[in-house]
């Protein structure tokens, strides 16, 4: 596995995963999930990781975050995060790093609040879990998440339940809840993709502030590039459960290495607006309980070499904070002194 | 707050024609019965035709039937429900006495029930497919699937006609001072076997349903926040899995409080309670039909309170239904 | 939805599926295989509905036989599960009373599982005012405690069994109708029925043609729900009195043997565990077919 021996996170990288496998067991047979993912996120800086429906990318922050549909379900490789593998930690230290020192934000905040609690003792409640604080600092603490998410009216939204907000308040809520134990890492899966344009902006707005005020690393999960392009300075494109390219936010944009990925941005291109769904590239995504062999974009890419159908060119790509893209028709390209 | 009242009180003006529709419906139908009254007050050929004549006359089963329900529907109104051709007493007089033994009987069975059933619906729904999982939804089939009444008297045959450890017949043993100690405890003891046979089958029932709407809740959006935010396993099920299940079923738990009067009137006949099961078989044997007609008011009105009760429960427990104030 | 940390992860890049086809009762047969308990039910219900359907040929004696002489017999090897007070021979009258049930119980499932389909299609397929009151009753319906009414309904029309059937499954067909609307409402919204969407007579051929055949597999498991909630109905019914007129059914059996309460054990017991395998693997059945059908564990 070349992934695994070229991880080159360096000294200061907050989050590094490598050969990354997550296998679902489905009534229908194992579905590979992903295969062989790798990345790495520093203090302070943002990355997203981009790609269709059904490609990974929101498989890929569960994994890391260990809450897998069901118990069965298994995750194999490396994620190292503040010295330690998060894969080989007991349940009840993993417990301690979820929602303290790792938190999350999904796409739709309504169904991922609890319609019956009020917003205040959600945050309230898991304050407590990471911390030893009742009554007044309790209260102060929740507070101070609730203004860190820019809400203004705190004592509304703290005696509210979820559907008593607008979308982009309950989203603003759940990032409250996100950062009441000052993460040093957000994954944020989709957090704008149910909001109007305005409120979208303002969301990534408080994100990108929130890098680089409280130096946090950011995993924005995402299919929208023009999200991209605004808030991240290194980009991850997935396909079929794989990363298969890699780069520097305006590498990326400029010139795109890999078929898919310029196939993605020259659908962007074709359309007026920015905010368009990603389908406009023929085909559709192989079925991942029984994966093709070889090159898994192989069926819709338009420059198949022979190769492409044998050798599975992500085992080629290295996962350093250079750029790469897992494709035959760029070996020898990439290799970190683009 | 304000949808409150408003509810209760759409509910409350609902229930009036519900009502009355109810007494014109019931009596109707009643008064299609075949069988003639006053011959099964008197007996075949008991009495010559002149007195039959009489007792019809003084019954008022000779009015055209429109006068005979308003005459009934006035009296209703005043509370008074006839007079049982049976009984020789008033109706209302019959039913009241009648109530406690049936309300001590479901009650205990429905509060046992729920308790029993929503924890066995959410063990199982903790482990699906597990062995803890079939074996609780397999003995839950069982319990809604085997029949009240033969249940209810094989356990009639073993604990109290083979062992003697249970009282065959009869709600308290004769001779105890209404009131004292000794005549709890009788009643405690009768009560055993009518409401564990009658929990069985509302224990499997419930627990199907919470299995499956606990499943639905832990498969909620929700749940992966609060795994991701590093609650722990037990807090998660309690305090979010558990209220965000029981939610969707309370309409469906508060209907069983009327549903349970089916069961009631088997497991009364089957352990000699003296109900309203009871009085309704020996009514229908009888054609009573100013006490079956009481009964019908009777359970009508039961269902619209258990209806009115279920809406405040739910009212009470969902937020989302109190507005956006 | 769009990707979202929602996925159903057993649909990840598994394709779209034709909708219910031939491959598609295949597909819930392999589910319904899946359970082994399911199997073992249905092998019992197959069991059952043979001796029912074979009842005359089965049975050593007229169920209805009375014969003086060998009153209250034990099980023996002339009469198998004894005799009762009157000397009927109980397993011929469990195996006739068997055809009872099964006849019974199945006839109320299909008089409810007309009248859902019927209310549950209009309800949905129309809308509006129609499909608020209609679901209104259906929901008063639900709240009815169905036994202790038909206890007072069917002495009132008179006890045949063609009654006995229509009280019960009169009263059985919400929760089919609930289903039947809901999947109306939700085929409705669908791309092929807007497509062919028009008036008329067109509209009556597309209910026929696309949206019915769509519900049919619904329709089959809530109606099997109903099957054995109304065979023990019946069996009440016969119990307290006013259940099917036969001479001879399992509860007019378990009635009679609850008089003798003590003397004959045989003669509840027997009859009582016959009824009990046949609403238990109807239910078990119904259940694992259910789950068959919906695709979930």
């Amino acid at each position: 596995m070349n992934s695994l021996t070229s991880v080159s996170a360096g000294p200061e990288a907050l989050l590094s995963v490598a050969g990354l496998t997550t296998e679902l067991r489905t009534r229908k047979g194992t579905v590979h999930a992903l295969h062989n993912v790798g990345f790495t996120v520093r203090p302070g800086e943002a990355i997203a990781i981009v790609g269709e429906s059904g490609c990974g990318k929101s498989m890929t922050a569960r994994s890391i975050m260990r809450v897998l549909p069901r118990p069965i379900d298994k995750v194999s490789g490396y994620i190292r995060f503040g010295g330690t593998d998060l894969l080989t930690l007991s349940d009840a230290a993993m417990g301690r790093i979820r929602g303290a020192r790792i938190a999350m934000i999904f796409q739709d905040p309504m169904s991922h609040l609890d319609p019956l609690m009020r917003i205040g003792d959600q945050i309230a409640e898991v304050v407590r879990a990471h911390k030893k604080l009742a009554g007044g600092a309790l209260q102060q603490a929740v507070r101070e998440a609730l203004t860190a998410a820019q809400i203004a009216e705190i004592d509304r939204v703290m005696s509210a339940y979820p559907h008593q907000l607008s979308g982009g308040l309950r989203q603003r809520a759940l990032i409250a809840m996100a950062l009441a134990c000052e993460p040093q890492l957000l994954i944020a899966d989709e957090p704008t993709t149910a909001l109007d344009v305005t409120t979208q902006k303002q969301i990534l707005q408080l994100l990108r502030q929130l890098v680089t005020e409280r130096q946090m690393g950011l995993v924005l999960i995402t299919h929208d590039l023009g999200v991209v392009a605004n808030v991240c300075d290194r980009v991850y494109v997935m396909y079929a459960g794989q990363v298969i390219e890699h780069a520097d936010v305006h590498d990326f944009f400029e010139r795109p290495q890999h078929p898919y990925s310029q196939g993605l941005l020259a659908s962007l291109k074709s359309l007026s607006e920015g905010n368009e769904r990603l389908s406009s590239i023929p085909g559709v995504v192989p079925n991942l309980i029984a994966p093709p062999s070889g090159c898994r974009f192989r069926a819709r890419c338009q420059h198949a070499l022979d190769i492409c159908a044998v050798q599975d060119p992500t085992i080629r790509l290295c996962h350093d904070n250079s750029r790469d893209a897992a494709c035959w028709l760029v070996a020898g390209k990439g290799d970190g002194n683009d | 707050m304000s949808a409150v009242p408003r509810i209760v009180g759409t509910r409350l003006v609902q229930a009036v024609p519900l009502l009355l529709a109810t007494v014109i419906v019931n009596f109707a139908i009643i008064h299609l019965a075949p069988g003639d009254p006053v011959t099964m007050m008197v007996g075949e050929g008991a009495v010559s035709a002149d007195q039959m004549e009489a007792l019809r006359l003084s019954l008022g089963l000779n009015n055209p039937l429109y006068i005979q329900f308003l005459d009934y529907l006035g009296s209703v109104l005043k509370g008074d429900l006839g007079t049982s051709y049976v009984y020789h007493q008033p109706v209302s007089e019959i039913i009241a006495s009648r109530i406690p033994a049936t309300l001590l009987l479901m009650g205990s069975t429905y509060v046992l029930s729920t308790v029993l059933g929503l924890a066995f619906g959410i063990i199982a729904a903790l482990r699906p497919s597990s062995l803890q999982d079939r074996m609780l939804m397999t003995v839950a089939i069982l319990g809604y699937s085997v029949p009240t009444f033969w249940l209810g008297f094989i356990a009639l045959m073993v604990f109290a006609v083979e062992l003697g450890w249970l009282p065959i017949s009869g709600m308290v043993d004769s001779g105890l001072e209404p009131g004292s100690l000794g005549y709890w405890t009788s009643v405690l003891h009768h009560l055993v076997l009518p409401v564990a046979v009658l929990s069985l089958f509302y224990t499997g029932l419930i627990a199907r349903l919470m299995r499956t709407s606990m499943l639905n809740s832990l498969r909620g959006d929700f749940i992966v926040t609060a795994r991701a935010m590093g609650l722990s396993r037990w807090r998660i099920i309690l305090r979010h899995a558990v209220p965000n299940a029981i939610t969707p079923i309370v309409t469906v738990l508060g209907l069983q409080i009327g549903l349970m009067l089916s069961g009631a009137v088997l497991t009364e006949t089957v352990f000699g309670w003296p109900g309203l099961g009871v009085l309704t078989v020996q009514a229908v044997a009888q054609r009573d039909y100013p006490l079956l007609l009481g009964m019908f008011l009777l359970t009508s009105v039961m269902v619209i309170i258990a209806n009115v009760l279920t809406d405040l429960v739910y009212l009470a427990i969902n937020p989302r239904l109190r507005g956006n104030g | 939805m769009a990707d979202t940390a929602t996925i159903d992860p057993a649909t990840i890049g598994t394709g779209e599926e034709p909708m219910r086809t031939v491959s598609h009762w295949r597909e819930v047969w392999d589910a319904f295989r899946h359970s082994r308990i399911a199997l073992v039910a249905l092998f019992v219900l197959v069991l059952l509905g043979f001796c029912a359907l074979f009842a005359p040929w089965l049975a050593p004696f007229s169920p209805t036989e009375v014969n003086v002489m060998d009153v209250l017999q034990g099980p023996n090897a002339q009469h198998w599960w004894g005799t009762d007070d009157l000397g009927r021979d109980v397993y011929s009258g469990a195996l006739y009373g068997l055809r009872i049930s099964m006849a019974v119980g199945l006839m109320a499932g299909v008089v409810a599982a007309i009248l859902g389909t019927i209310i549950g299609a209009f309800a949905g397929f129309i809308g509006g005012w129609v499909d608020a009151l209609l679901m209104r009753i259906t929901d008063f319906i639900l709240t009815i405690p169905v036994l202790f009414l038909a206890l007072v309904l069917i002495p009132v029309f008179g006890s045949s069994r063609l009654i006995v059937i229509l009280v019960i499954g009169g009263l059985a067909w919400p929760s089919i109708a609930r289903l039947v609307r809901a999947e109306f409402l939700k085929l409705r919204s669908e791309a092929f029925v807007e497509a062919a969407r028009g008036y008329g007579a067109r509209r009556l051929k597309l209910i026929f043609s696309e949206m019915l055949p769509n519900t049919f597999d619904l329709v089959l498991v809530s109606t099997a729900l109903q099957v054995p909630a109304a065979i023990l109905i019946e069996a009440g019914l016969s119990f307290l009195g006013v259940g099917d007129p036969e001479p001879r059914s399992l509860g007019l059996m378990l009635k009679d043997a609850y008089g003798l309460l003590g003397l004959a054990w045989w003669s509840a017991v027997l009859p009582g565990l016959v009824l009990s395998a046949l609403a238990i693997s109807l239910n078990l059945v119904a259940d694992a077919f259910n789950d068959a059908v919906r695709g979930h564990e």
